[in-house]
């Protein structure tokens, strides 16, 4: 047997109502790079929680170089010489680069922090780094997002890792930055330190990693020599399940043209994006975390600004300089965080379902709301959508994510606007209540309105949409009709191939 | 039917606490003493507490909207200055003076509105600059010195009785009825409510969220106004340091009347049982003799009370 630096074995883990991992292998080399691969909710970070100590599985052993080891918290897994680099950094924006790399363990005498031994250490990081041009000094803020990474990165090598786990570490990085990050991960590599590298950029797995792992619901589906392997096979081995239980929308009638987007465009974020919105139409927007999505719609719906670019309704050019426009118009927007932007969480769901609609139920004099035709609205709300509370007064906060998201969507039906656009609209919602809210927005559909949706959940968007838009790195990369699409092409043309 | 736990019985009676305080307050002063109850003392409790009344009602708008309001002492110094001024120096009409005490006031509080709405200045240092600017043009404007025997008007107002009730008390209680329903019933008392809730997701649904701030700002000012002129009819006079600290006392009487310092909660009907908590505390201790040094102590262990109380609700209240 060659010799493994971490062997992992027979994790298992459940969650109430889900078996997140049910027995997975895993096993990583001396001086490897490791891709993990797969699909969102497939248990990649659950593993990796495993790994990192955060939390506890229910049954499975881990090995690091040969000796068994138990994490019961993130600092016994640290210990044992593993790192993890998170989607969002945990570094200090306004301390130094020298105090964010030493912050676990600052060299001080009588506490007091020696300071020419901590910044003369940190100049030798930043040698090992590639960030040999900064000072020691220099405040965080002051970097770029990819150097930043670079300094997490640099902190975890303070601490003797051995193991180092990357999440998605070039979601928010530049191309030169990745190279810089890329150029980094091989130095470790030579160094003898080994890495788990989690993306869903297909490309840059094949670029960096030495090995891969794919994981399915909660299994491991293969490990493989990245060499021995192509894009088309790693997307065949994620997708693999079958098709059961999805939602299929039926009968489609695209009416007139309501919303246009002509030549959209804010800097890196996003370019030349032009899409319309037909009555009647469902239209997806499919891409990764990063790709500028919901930058798009955001800019659409005025929360954000674009530089350049044409918006029009039913033809209409329109200038959208804040949501108070766009609501105007006939759009309406339902974000991806729900709680922070979709639902006032202390307040009832009487007061949610009205809250982008006080000026429709209140008299014109004085302003008076008119509580009848209010509570009125309120019922019926519930009652179609069956939203499931005890009572109107109840506070948004205690209800299940499904009927949360219920609340938001009511809440602009009784808008009624003439375009809906949703981003993520089935995230943290339960299965049940997710094809309620499918069936909730066909029956949109039927009454004339065009939604347009977010997703980057496969089932979802290939079952609800008539048309589906990919798009990749800002830019929509490519348009297939209902006929058209395929979770193959879908995830490729998403996540560009290795060929480039 | 629900079943009732104990939990449900806990959370109640941390949501009408304040009024059960000041009921049980009541009850042992009533018992222990034997002018407590008597019209002139309630009547006296009532006056005294009814300029900070107004003051907390303007404030709790401001409060749950999520900002703050440090500047009314200032301002009511800087716009009775102004007003009695003109009226003082420049011979103006009682009406006129009038007028200028609730201008200057809403200038104030415009300002302190687009400052922190559309600026986005923190409101705590806002208002705190505004206090600071009040309070000194207000010295400057009166070189330091009151003003005694104001015109025939303004001693109309405190001296008035209307069937035994003092005209100045009926025009708080007018002004508590009124932004009630202002506060519960008004599609601008919702968006207040929304603003302070969740700004974010008030924008998203198409609320004017910096209007709305700069508007409970304004209305603050228009109250702040209201209140300076009761205060200078109250006691015939200006003087350069009237509202010092009141508006610690403002702020903590709607604190302790359900305002939450995080915004999207309060309501006008708890201010007032604040207002009265703290008016009747005051009374107590006048009527026990206690040393007036330690009176301001007694008010900060009110506050200190009040605010557990709240801390501890905001824990309960927020399970289910």
């Amino acid at each position: 047997m060659e010799n493994l630096c971490l062997e992992m074995m027979g994790i298992q883990k459940a969650y109430p109502g889900v078996r997140a991992l049910k027995g997975v292998d895993f096993s990583l080399k001396y001086g490897e790079v490791h891709g993990l691969l797969g699909e969102n909710g497939a248990g990649k970070s659950t593993l990796m929680k495993m790994l990192g100590g955060v939390e506890k599985m229910d049954q499975g052993e881990v090995y690091i170089g040969g000796e068994k080891v138990i994490f019961y918290t993130p600092s016994d897994a640290q210990k044992k010489g593993v790192s993890f680099i998170h989607q969002e950094l945990s570094l200090f924006p306004d301390l130094d680069i020298a105090t964010n790399i030493f912050i676990q363990d600052l060299p001080q005498k009588s506490s007091f922090i020696r300071a020419e031994k901590l910044y003369s250490d940190t100049k030798e990081i930043l040698n090992r780094i590639g960030l040999a041009e900064h000072s020691p000094r220099e405040k965080i803020k002051y970097l770029q997002m990819g150097e930043r990474q670079l300094v997490e990165i640099a902190r975890c090598l303070t601490m003797d890792t051995k193991i180092l786990v990357l999440d998605e570490p070039t979601s928010s990085l530049t191309k030169k930055e990745v190279e810089i990050l890329f150029f980094l991960i091989r130095n470790l590599k030579e160094q003898g330190i080994s890495i788990i590298f989690i993306s869903h950029r297909l490309d840059e797995v094949f670029d960096i990693c030495d090995r891969i792992t794919v994981m399915r619901d909660g299994e491991k589906i293969a490990t493989i020599n990245t060499k021995e392997t192509n894009t088309n096979r790693l997307v065949s081995l994620m997708i693999g399940r079958e098709l059961s239980d999805r939602f299929e929308r039926t009968g489609y009638q695209a009416d007139k043209e309501l919303l246009r987007v002509e030549n959209l465009r804010r800097g890196e974020k996003f370019q030349d994006i032009n899409f319309s919105v037909h009555a009647g139409e469902i239209v997806g927007l499919y891409g990764l975390m990063g790709s500028g999505r919901s930058e798009i719609v955001r800019s659409i719906f005025g929360l954000e600004k674009y530089e350049d670019g044409k918006i029009y309704m039913e033809g209409q050019e329109i200038k959208v300089k804040s949501p108070i426009d766009a609501i105007d118009i006939g759009i309406g927007l339902i974000t991806e965080n729900r709680r922070e932007e979709g639902l006032m969480i202390r307040q009832s769901v009487y007061f949610n379902l009205l809250a982008a609609n006080f000026e429709k139920y209140s008299k014109k004099f004085l302003g008076f709301m008119d509580k009848k035709a209010e509570t009125e609205v309120c019922e019926a709300n519930i009652k179609e959508l069956s939203i499931k509370t005890s009572s109107l007064k109840k506070k948004a906060q205690f209800l299940s994510g499904g009927n949360q998201q219920k609340i938001v969507i009511a809440k602009w039906l009784n808008r009624s606007p003439k375009v809906l656009i949703l981003d993520e609209p089935t995230r943290g919602v339960d299965v049940g209540a997710k094809f309620e809210i499918y069936h909730i927005l066909e029956e949109q559909t039927k009454k004339g309105k065009g939604i347009f949706v977010i997703s980057s959940e496969l089932d979802e968007i290939m079952g609800l949409c008539d048309r589906i838009l990919v798009i990749r790195k800002g830019k929509i990369v490519a348009q297939f009709s209902h006929e058209e699409f395929s979770k193959e092409s879908l995830l490729e043309t998403s996540m560009g191939g290795q060929e480039k | 039917m629900k079943k009732i736990t104990g939990k449900m019985i806990i959370q109640t009676i941390l949501n009408y606490c304040i009024y059960l305080l000041l009921l049980f307050v009541c009850l042992i002063l009533s018992v222990t003493t034997t002018s407590f109850l008597s019209i002139t003392n309630i009547i006296n409790v009532l006056l005294q507490t009814s300029i900070i009344a107004v003051l907390s009602l303007g404030i709790t708008f401001v409060l749950i909207t999520g900002n703050n309001d440090l500047s009314v002492g200032g301002v009511m110094a800087v716009s009775g200055a102004a007003g009695i001024g003109l009226i003082k120096l420049g011979g103006w009409p009682w009406w006129a003076g009038m007028l200028v005490i609730i201008a200057v006031a809403m200038v104030f509080g415009i300002i302190n509105g687009c400052v922190v709405s559309y600026i986005k200045a923190p409101a705590f240092l806002t208002t705190l600059a505004t206090q600071f600017i009040g309070r000194g043009l207000a010295l400057v404007i009166s070189g330091g010195s009151s003003w005694y025997n104001l015109p025939e008007p303004f001693i109309f107002l405190s001296s008035t009785y209307v069937v035994g009730i003092p005209l100045m008390i009926i025009i708080v209680l007018l002004l508590y009825v009124v932004f009630h329903i202002r506060l519960g019933k008004t599609i601008f008392g919702r968006r207040v409510y929304a603003v302070g809730s969740n700004a974010d997701s008030a924008r998203v649904s198409g609320i004017n969220v910096s209007k709305t701030i700069l508007f409970a700002y304004m209305q603050c000012g228009l109250l702040v106004g209201i209140a300076t002129i009761l205060q200078v009819s109250r006691m015939n006079s200006f003087w350069a340091a009237m509202g010092t600290g009141i508006e610690s006392q403002a702020i903590a009487a709607a604190i302790i009347g359900g305002a939450s310092m995080s915004g999207g909660v309060g309501n006008l009907t708890g201010t007032f049982a604040g207002v009265l908590l703290m008016g009747v505390i005051n009374n107590a201790l006048n009527l026990y003799g206690v040393d007036a040094n330690w009176q301001e102590a007694a008010r900060g262990f009110v506050i200190m009370l009040a605010i557990i109380i709240d801390a501890i609700r905001n824990r309960y209240n927020s399970v289910e």
